[in-house]
């Protein structure tokens, strides 16, 4: 027993001493080793902002130089994404998101890079942290103001710079009205906001701005905007008796300037903001124009750009005639035309009206009451019957068509009862009152001119021309006896309105001033290449128009003077002379008292 | 000495597989056992008896530097019971010899255990994993000694130790098997001290 005891105890002892593993692998590590460095293969780790505007996935693929990348962690819109290596994305979702600014960041944890055992199993390195600024915007265009100036003599347009993420392209076009050009342009550049035309030397151009981008679904989508823009250029003139200067502003675009009169380039023109011609005197308004070429023209255009003015010497007062007459007794002008009968006083402001909707044959007949306050004319067969404002006082229908013509040349209140009315074919006494012709002259073929016709101031005679000048006498309001039958060729004739006796006619050689009484030729006028066309009522001045001078005279036939001598463009029966107004029948007024003496 | 060659495949492998550079620092070394055995002798020259004796031997796959330390150890030991038959003669001058072989049970235990201490972050771990399993061997001997002193002798022995490989089991879950046995085999050499009791 005592021998089992102590093999026990030894045995025990023995057990004591195990083996124990004691030795280490110990390396020497550099510990100061240079910090890695984070790089990047997409997310653009220089950048301080981030943009988004349509769905968009943020990746990264971080690396470190000697060491390596354990993990990496995405913190954004309060939720952390982790991922187990330097390769990680998170998502941006406009549609999810609402616009405004945000704040990303990414955490990385890397090795240290020193190749130590914590190193190795992740229990030494270090944490690197970027934020970016996230910028989300859903892709809207609200406005985009557009202007146009003018910058070294071409047009610029300008826009707001689309300066946006979204951006693909401005898109122009361009409808340049003034030389009829029309272009289109696409600039894919952002900061290229604004484009010059530098043919565009005036007039409406139209610019049609569509800014290409992309939606939030990633679709393009297009805003557009529209701009209109119009350098106008307005023509002045200046008109003195024998010169015409017409003048416009200087066209700031490079450009060649042609002034033109009526269609005809004029040349020799040393100015470009102005040109001077002959000037064109009395007449229906003519077309003057200027054509601005511009120094670079693209083909297929108009040439130019054109402007346009109509001019012609006195005032426009709008009244267009084919008859005017002037009361001395009512200071008043009444003017007849195919679709209105007016009056006005003496300013020609209108004191009364009376319209219809087409004289298709009266259109000469004017005439005062023996009294004076009365105004009549013929409309279509009808004679009317008006007070000093024009209110029609009595329509009667007169029986031209009974004597088978029906155009009146003239008419003439006798006494308010019987009108001498004078037509294509015959004249005739007439009683308003009776509706019946009390006298009648043969069938005259071939009057077919108003100047051809003329009643006398006094109602004693009437005067007209065919194939010869007759001249009947109106005998006691009921007879009408032919006085003078001459042969030869007559131009027209009227009758002189301060002396109803003298009959002044108009013949090739010459003009003669006929006595009605004697028969005979009281004077000739032969110091005028012209057509007598009426004598003032106020001033007793002649009107005469040569055709074939184009001049206007002003002649005092009774002391042989001439007042005043104008240019025309006009024929001689447009013109006629009224208390020292030149009226012209396309609504125009010239004023010679500023040049005579009466 | 100890064969243990599958263990030092496993050690191998563990290091060559490891990621953060491990490397083998000590692989089964030879170390010191201890033996008590009770011999009666039935004649001058024949004796039987009790033999015993404790082994032990380790390994190590190891990682250290300034910033901590990884360490993979096994320790194996063993506890061997048996029975001896000794054959021993005289020579002349107190020296004799023998002549031994004995066999038994050998009881071994094996130990993995890995350490992590992580200095700068204050991280340290461990883990373990313990073994258990039994085995036969036979070991002859030869025995040169020398009587000392009335009762003592002295003696050096050298033998070869057969080991029977046995596998062994994980002693948390008996169905877990260790990859690979255990191999005492070894020259055995020794020193020993001897009091007869019936001289």
């Amino acid at each position: 027993m005592r021998y089992l005891f102590i093999f026990s105890i030894l045995l025990l002892s023995f057990t004591s001493c195990i083996y124990n593993p004691s030795n280490e692998n110990f390396v020497e590590i550099e510990k100061d080793v240079p910090v890695p460095e984070i790089t990047d293969k997409n997310i653009d780790l220089e950048a301080d902002t981030l943009y988004v505007w349509k769905y968009t996935r943020f990746n990264y693929d971080l690396s470190a130089v000697n060491a390596q990348i354990h993990s990496t962690q995405v913190i954004f819109l309060n939720d952390t994404l982790r991922y187990a290596s330097g390769q990680g994305s998170f998502v941006v979702n406009p549609t999810s998101v609402n616009e405004g600014t945000y704040k990303v960041k990414i955490l990385v944890y890397s090795g240290s890079g020193t190749g130590s055992l914590a190193d190795k199993l992740g229990g030494e390195g270090y944490e690197f942290n970027r934020e970016w600024v996230l910028v989300v915007e859903k892709p809207k265009i609200v406005d985009v103001k557009i202007n146009a100036t003018i910058e070294n003599g071409f047009l610029k347009f300008s826009w707001d710079k689309i300066d946006k993420r979204f951006f693909k392209s401005y898109r122009l076009y361009i409808h340049d009205s003034g030389i009829n050009n029309a272009m289109t342009r696409e600039i894919t550049d952002v900061n290229r906001n604004s484009f010059i035309d530098s043919s565009y030397v005036g007039g409406p151009i139209a610019l049609n701005l569509w800014v290409n981008y992309i939606n939030s679904d990633g679709y393009d989508a297009i805003f557009q905007k529209s701009f209109d823009y119009d350098y106008s250029i307005k023509i002045r003139f200046k008109e003195g008796i024998d010169s015409l200067r017409f003048s416009w502003d200087k066209n700031p675009f490079h450009c060649s300037v042609h002034p033109q009169n009526n269609g005809n380039e004029i040349f020799n023109v040393r100015s470009d903001t102005m040109a001077t011609i002959r000037a064109s005197g009395l007449g229906s308004p003519i077309q003057y124009g200027v054509t601005f070429k511009p120094t670079y023209l693209p083909p297929f255009t108009s040439g130019g750009f054109n402007t346009y003015a109509a001019f012609t010497a006195g005032i426009f007062d709008g009244f267009k005639h084919s008859n005017i007459e002037y009361s001395q007794l009512l200071h008043s002008y009444i003017f007849k035309h195919e679709m209105s009968f007016t009056a006005t006083n003496e300013l020609l402001d209108v004191k009364g009206k009376y319209d219809y909707s087409w004289d298709y044959s009266d259109n000469n007949t004017i005439d005062f009451s023996v009294t004076g306050d009365k105004i009549y004319t013929t409309v279509n067969g009808q004679l009317k019957t008006f007070n000093s404002n024009l209110e029609l006082l009595n329509s009667e229908k007169l029986p031209v068509g009974e004597v088978g013509f029906n155009t009146i040349r003239v008419i003439k209140s006798l006494d308010d009862r019987v009108f001498l009315i004078g037509t294509d074919g015959i004249i005739f006494l007439y009683d308003i009152v009776d509706h019946r012709i009390i006298a009648r002259t043969p069938t005259v073929y071939g009057v077919s001119s108003n100047f051809k016709f003329s009643v006398s101031a006094d109602g004693n005679y009437v005067a007209f021309i065919n194939d010869k000048l007759y001249v009947y006498e109106i005998r006691n309001k009921q007879e009408l006896i032919l006085r003078h039958q001459i042969a030869g060729s007559f131009y027209g004739c009227f009758f002189a309105p301060n002396d109803p006796n003298k009959l002044i006619l108009n013949t090739p050689e010459n003009i003669r001033i006929f006595n009605c009484s004697s028969g005979s030729v009281d004077r000739v006028i032969d110091r005028f290449y012209a057509n007598p066309i009426n004598i003032d009522p106020v001033t007793n001045y002649m009107l005469l128009v040569s055709n074939s001078k184009a001049k206007i005279y002003i002649y005092d036939y009774e002391s042989d003077k001439l007042v005043l001598e104008l240019n025309h463009h006009g024929f001689a029966y447009d013109f006629k002379l009224l208390n020292n107004l030149i009226f012209t029948n396309p609504g125009y007024h010239f004023d010679i008292s500023p040049y005579v003496y009466k | 000495m100890y064969a243990m060659n599958d263990l030092r495949t496993l050690l191998k492998q563990s290091a060559e597989g490891s990621s953060v550079g491990l490397k083998t620092t000590e692989e089964f070394p030879p170390y010191y056992s201890y033996h008590f055995d009770v011999i009666y002798y039935v004649s001058p020259k024949i004796g039987v008896g009790l033999t015993s004796g404790v082994y032990s031997t380790g390994a190590r796959n190891s990682i250290a530097d300034y910033s901590g330390r990884y360490n993979e150890d096994i320790t194996a030991k063993a506890l061997n019971l048996g029975l001896i038959g000794v054959f021993k003669d005289s020579l002349k001058n107190d020296l004799f010899y023998g002549i031994e072989l004995c066999s038994g049970l050998k009881m071994s235990d094996l130990q993995f255990e890995s350490k992590i201490n992580l200095n700068d972050i204050d991280y340290s771990d461990e883990s373990k994993m313990d073994f258990t399993g039994n085995g036969w061997w036979v070991e002859p001997r030869v025995r040169f000694g020398w009587n000392l002193y009335k009762s003592f002798t002295c003696s050096t022995y050298a033998g070869y130790e057969f080991h029977f490989r046995n596998k062994m089991t994980m002693k948390e879950n008996s169905q877990s098997n260790l990859l690979g046995k255990i191999d005492w085999s070894g020259f055995r050499f020794g020193v020993c001290i001897s009091f007869i009791l019936n001289n």
